[in-house]
């Protein structure tokens, strides 16, 4: 805790927005630490099926799916992440002429409309969820609404980073050892 | 229903709403105009990512986010400096030849020039001047995604469907990558010796080439691997990419023994971000192209160019035309997943050759990453060095006008593209 509060401080002009971010950075870190599980165990699954079938001569009959899921999760929850850090490109040519004070307005009001495409992503993908619900992976015991749980994570989580963005706060770096070294994003 | 996609999804794009939500947006006032079912979205959003070709391109992100963590751009660098840093401009061609491995590691442009500019371009703007030096690591860059392996050809073959294959994309892109590589050698010899530019690096001597050979070596030998057993069938892109991150993970902790077991959660999570914008698009353009199919527009483009020319050189010219204006405004990748299902389909029923056709459409966008007003790689050299657009450009424009000559080139000698490919039965 000592090592973000001057992030905090610095960030955050009000105990509710404190709240807001101690919150994101909770789920920001969840979510971290999720996408690397997700990245690793699909790198370990993809390599594990070729060695399996030229140096074992068989297969591993859930590797392309459960491969799949973890790529599936890995992209989903990355989405958010994108968000903080502005790696979703979108068109400078025109709104780049505009004032810069308009400019700090306009991104508000898209992120605005953005957040109500996630709110009704949300929305959908629980209904998908829910009727996958029952449905089982073809190689795999588990649900197959876990694909559709990664959309609705994805989605809730984006929408977290759009309000920051409407409420002009800076979230902490998602990494642990990003707030140590001072990154910003 | 497509007009008002279409209608939206512009006006929003124009205002700088990400490109990935203004699709999803568009999307949802398209099936809402269209008396959709709305929970059509999360099923086409989830199925177009629950692909295992493209798991390739956060996968080859990891590979190269690791080779710079193991510490092998030096080791290129030293390398390329010791077969070609005693001639003229010679920082420029180690630069060059330097991009040229690190694109069949990596495949990705900006990438590329993000690991190129960090590492040269302090001691290259020394000898060389900002402006030139960011200018030729920018084009070194640009390789990235034309030398297999490229993540734009996996995004291109993807949205293309089954009518063209990774491995033959990848081999299209080898002989067009060379004439660039030694065409912007050539280009940095004239310019260095134009400016007066001073020499740099040892003198040439067979042992010190031999050592530092050896040193790169297994740097070197990972692309005939990967790309080789992608291209001889042996697996698939993503496990091709699944093995370079393995490959990756060998040669930092064991072969060059700078990277460490705190660096690997760092390189994941940042594979997986970057992949995440590429998956942002194609997840939200989803509904946008099935509301497309459900309005016939593939069929109906078909038969409107049909109507306009039946000449494929013409369908050709018009595309590669629409291609470079797009190229200079929308991110490459979004224009991919816009495009490609429309457009590929059409090539094919023009009898245009589909190599061909994916070859040209993925140079067109990557000569449109170093064209303004929207060229994503020079921002990222001018982020990287410090300069203006303006004095990055006064030194780009040869790099740039000679990727248009190559294009031009690609498209009127097409056995540049497709003989080494078709030769190698694709």
């Amino acid at each position: 805790m000592k090592s973000r509060a001057p992030w905090l401080e610095a960030h955050a002009s009000s105990p509710t927005q404190k709240r807001f971010l101690v919150a994101m950075l909770a789920i920001d870190r969840t979510s971290y630490y999720a996408i690397i599980l997700a990245m690793g165990s699909m790198t370990l699954l993809v390599s594990a099926q070729v060695f399996a079938r030229y140096v074992l001569s068989t297969s591993i009959d859930s590797a392309d799916e459960l491969s799949r899921l973890f790529f599936v999760w890995a992209i989903f929850l990355a989405i958010p992440h994108g968000i903080k850090v502005g790696i979703h490109v979108g068109i400078d040519a025109i709104a780049g002429l505009l004032p810069a004070a308009v400019q700090r307005q306009l991104t508000r009001v898209m992120a605005l409309a953005s957040a109500l495409v996630m709110v009704t992503l949300v929305w959908l993908s629980l209904g998908a969820v829910a009727d996958k619900w029952q449905q089982l992976m073809p190689t795999v015991p588990v649900t197959a609404a876990m694909f559709y749980i990664a959309v609705l994570i994805s989605a809730g989580h984006s929408l977290l980073h759009l309000i920051a963005q409407i409420w002009q706060v800076e979230p902490l770096p998602s990494a642990p050892a990003a707030i140590k070294e001072g990154e910003t994003s | 229903m497509t007009l008002s996609i279409v209608i939206t999804f512009l006006v929003f794009a124009l205002l700088r709403m990400p490109l990935a939500f203004a699709l999803g947006l568009a999307s949802l006032v398209g099936l809402f105009v269209g008396d959709m079912d709305f929970s059509v979205m999360p099923q086409r959003m989830m199925h177009s990512i629950d692909n295992f070709p493209l798991m390739a391109i956060p996968l080859f992100m990891l590979a190269g986010e690791l080779m710079v963590a193991a510490g092998i751009l030096q080791r290129l660098v030293d390398f390329a400096n010791s077969l070609v840093g005693r001639v003229h401009g010679g920082l420029a061609h180690v630069a060059i030849l330097a991009g040229m491995v690190l694109a069949a590691v990596s495949g990705a442009a900006v990438a590329s020039a993000s690991a190129l500019g960090s590492a040269l371009v302090p001691s290259m703007r020394e000898k060389y001047g900002t402006g030139y030096s960011s200018a030729v690591v920018a084009s070194a860059a640009n390789l990235g995604a034309i030398i297999p392996p490229s993540n734009a050809m996996i995004v291109y073959a993807l949205m293309a469907g089954s009518t063209v294959s990774v491995g033959g994309l990848f081999m299209a892109g080898v002989v067009p990558g060379i004439i660039l590589a030694v065409g912007f050698m050539g280009l940095a010899s004239f310019i260095s010796a134009k400016r007066r530019y001073p020499l740099s690096g040892g003198n040439l001597g067979l042992k010190h080439i031999l050592v530092q050979t050896w040193r790169a070596l297994p740097i070197l030998l990972m692309p005939i691997v990967v790309v080789g057993g992608i291209v001889a069938g042996a697996f698939t892109a993503t496990e091709g990419a699944a093995i370079a991150v393995i490959y990756a993970i060998f040669m930092g902790f064991f072969v060059t023994r700078q990277l460490r077991l705190s660096d690997l959660p760092k390189a994941m999570f940042n594979a997986a971000v970057t992949a995440a914008m590429v998956g942002a698009l194609i997840a939200f353009a989803s509904t946008m192209t099935f509301a497309f199919t459900i309005d016939l527009i593939p069929m109906q483009l078909a038969s409107w160019l049909k109507d306009f020319t039946s000449d494929p050189q013409i369908f050709l010219l018009l595309v590669m035309g629409l291609l470079i204006l797009i190229g200079m405004f929308i991110e490459s990748n979004a224009a991919y997943i816009m495009l490609v299902p429309l457009l590929a389909p059409i090539a094919m029923s023009y009898g245009i050759d589909p190599l061909l056709f994916g070859f040209l459409f993925v140079m067109n966008l990557v000569v449109g990453m170093m064209t303004p007003p929207v060229g994503v790689l020079l921002f990222v050299m001018c982020g990287i060095s410090n300069i203006s657009l303006s004095e990055l450009m006064k030194s780009a424009w040869p790099f740039i006008a000679f990727q248009y000559v190559v294009l031009a080139a690609c498209f009127l000698f097409p056995g540049i593209v497709t003989w080494l490919p078709h030769a190698l039965g694709y």
